[in-house]
């Protein structure tokens, strides 16, 4: 039995969503927004800490990944205090524009450059809320030559050399056995996530973010970024305003007032069901 | 080289999904567009499966060349034995446009297809359409719900994932086409993925179908927020649906999500309380019949596609709703 278990998590620095302010002319009101760590990857974490719990007789390091911008060492340092024990960030201006395809590659290469070979594990959240293309994940693995399994929402157990996972599809939940020497895909479950505490808070200041660029791993400026990915965005444009619709709008009414305007569409729909 | 290839994706039951049957008929409209094209479908499954069921499904969409591919590894969704045979025959065909339904199972094995074979994929695309230069033109939201983007691939197969019901379904004059039936061998591969057991999920979360549908997004607040929209629902006789950042939150479950990552849904009123408008969600609605809007900022973009805006507060509307109901039906 192998005494030693290398896990890689891989997480992402996104716009905080939740802050959405609106303008006059509705666009985003950018200035105030912050930068958080992935809603997914959080959980991703969660997944490698509660592995690494589950196997007692096994000394197990996780490692953090995280490929941006200089600022995204915020949340590598949030995934040190939690618990991690080694933290790299990916950075490059020659990586700006990466699409999901070439994204991967990096990571994929990122992890082995600090493993070779010797690592049983990679976790990434399934998407990342500002892109979605849950494209990433299954594109390390592909590049590692490893299985994956995309979807899961918990761990059921962990043997010798392989877990027990929970997947959740459309129709059906899927109880999933993957080898180690995998790559695993974590879904927002909403189970209760830990906090840094004092002490892991005080531990992650002893420990340096090592950086990783293009050269280390042996990336040319051709080969990423805007030039090597094979997808690109052609042009952008505003979404139109649905001329269609009556857009009659309301303000100042009773709720009283209001609801009945409401439900005389919802009696409309039952008069015409009727017929 | 220009044709199109489509997956045939089987639902747990083994039998098309409702997506494949809408990807076909955007198919047929891109297929007008290039030169010399053909449309192509592939289906992987069991021995004991039902052709004739699948091919008298399959005759009005235009289809060219059917290929089964046959094993009983296919039984179930295994990421590994699919993504080896997709690869391969992939690689035979060589078709210029390669589309799969945004599923779970689409979403997984999008990817896998994409990076063995070195090309491009946009995933969770909106429209579709062909260039002048006779390639695929992908259409997806971008982030902060303002703008909309065309991607454009470099490399072949040009891939694209769409969400279920994201398309209309249309039909054509029944044919005939060229079925292949390939037993497809995996020598002496073993996956080392195995499922241990199934659990089919009970709860009907398709609002495809649903005729009035009650929404709720952050301006619900909570968990307790979507209670109230759900006891609403009740009385109402409608079903509910969500924001992304709704379920993200936890107010409500994944499943109901509507928008570009989630459902795409067609009901005659879709009344959504607490919603932004951002266009991710929008474009999960655009083909309901009428919208009404329940929120308290009056510069909400929901507000400019909408039927119906009302400037309120959602729990004093939701409140007021149940009230007016309730005693009307006493
Ligand atoms: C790649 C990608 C894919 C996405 N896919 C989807 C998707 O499929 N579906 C989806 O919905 N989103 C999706 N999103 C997210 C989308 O961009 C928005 O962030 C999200 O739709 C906003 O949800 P919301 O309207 O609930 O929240 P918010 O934008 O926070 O809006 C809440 C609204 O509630 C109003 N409000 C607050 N309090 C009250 C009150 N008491 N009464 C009435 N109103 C109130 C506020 O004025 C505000 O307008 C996606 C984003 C990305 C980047």
């Amino acid at each position: 039995m192998k005494q030693q278990l290398k896990i890689a998590v891989c997480i992402k620095q996104v716009p905080d969503t939740n802050q959405i302010k609106w303008t006059q002319n509705n666009t985003i009101d950018r200035t105030n927004m912050d930068s958080i760590i992935n809603l997914c990857d959080e959980y991703a974490l969660e997944m490698a800490f509660n592995i690494k719990e589950a196997y007692k007789d096994k000394q197990t390091q996780i490692s953090v990944f995280s490929m941006g911008p200089y600022k995204a060492c915020e949340i590598l340092k949030y995934a040190l205090a939690l618990g991690c024990d080694n933290a790299y960030l990916i950075t490059d201006k020659v990586f700006l524009g990466s699409d999901s395809y070439i994204t991967s590659k990096i990571l994929a290469q990122a992890i082995k450059y600090v493993f070779q070979d010797e690592f049983d594990l990679v976790i990434c959240g399934q998407f990342a809320s500002d892109g979605d293309t849950a494209q990433t994940g299954v594109g390390i693995a592909v590049n590692l030559n490893i299985p994956v399994v995309t979807y899961i929402s918990s761990l059921i157990e962990v043997n010798d050399d392989s877990i027990v996972v929970q997947q959740n599809f459309e129709d059906s939940f899927n109880i999933v056995k993957l080898p180690l020497k995998s790559l695993m895909c974590v879904i927002n479950n909403n189970c209760k996530l830990r906090n840094p505490n004092v002490l892991g808070y005080m531990l992650s200041q002893r420990k340096d973010i090592k950086i990783l660029t293009a050269n280390d791993l042996g990336f040319e400026r051709n080969q990423v970024g805007l030039q090597g990915s094979p997808t690109y965005v052609y042009n952008a444009y505003r979404y139109k305003e649905d001329n269609n619709r009556e857009k009659k709008i309301y303000s100042g009414l009773s709720s009283n007032e209001s609801s009945k305007i409401i439900l005389k569409e919802v009696q409309k729909l039952f008069d015409y069901y009727e017929d | 080289m220009n044709d199109i290839l489509i997956f045939g994706e089987l639902s747990i039951s083994n039998k098309l999904r409702p997506c494949v049957f809408q990807l076909l008929t955007k198919a047929n409209h891109l297929k007008n567009k290039l030169n010399d094209s053909k449309l192509k479908l592939l289906v992987l499954c069991p021995n004991n499966s039902n052709f004739d069921e699948m091919n008298s499904e399959l005759k009005c969409y235009n289809i060219d060349e059917i290929i089964f591919a046959i094993n009983d590894n296919f039984k179930e969704f295994n990421s590994d034995y699919y993504c080896l045979c997709i690869k391969e025959i992939v690689q035979e065909i060589n078709p210029k446009i390669f589309l799969i339904g945004g599923t779970n199972i689409g979403r997984t094995i999008a990817p896998m297809i994409s990076n063995s074979l070195h090309t491009g994929l946009t995933a969770d695309c909106i429209e579709l359409d062909i260039n002048d230069e006779k390639n695929l033109s992908a259409t997806r939201p971008t982030f902060g719900g303002e703008l909309m983007a065309t991607i454009w691939s470099k490399t072949y197969p040009q891939m694209a994932t769409v969400r279920e019901n994201v398309f209309k379904l249309e039909k054509w004059e029944e044919n005939d086409p060229h079925i292949i039936f390939k037993d497809y061998d995996f020598q002496e591969y073993k996956s080392k993925i195995s499922l241990i057991k199934l659990i089919k999920r009970e709860i009907n979360s398709d609002l495809s179908n649903a005729r009035i549908i009650l929404s709720g997004g952050m301006g619900l607040k909570n968990k307790e927020g979507f209670t109230k929209l759900e006891n609403l629902a009740n009385i109402m006789g409608a079903q509910i649906g969500a924001t992304r950042l709704a379920v993200e939150a936890g107010f409500a479950s994944s499943n109901i999500q509507i928008g570009q990552t989630g459902q795409s849904v067609a009901a005659d009123l879709y009344i959504a309380f607490g919603i932004s408008g951002a266009i991710q969600h929008l474009c999960g609605i655009k083909n309901c019949k009428k919208i009404i809007a329940v929120n308290n900022d009056p510069n909400a973009p929901i507000f400019n596609h909408c039927d119906i805006g009302i400037v309120d507060d959602a729990f004093a509307i939701i409140k007021e709703l149940e009230k007016l109901l309730l005693l009307k039906t006493v």
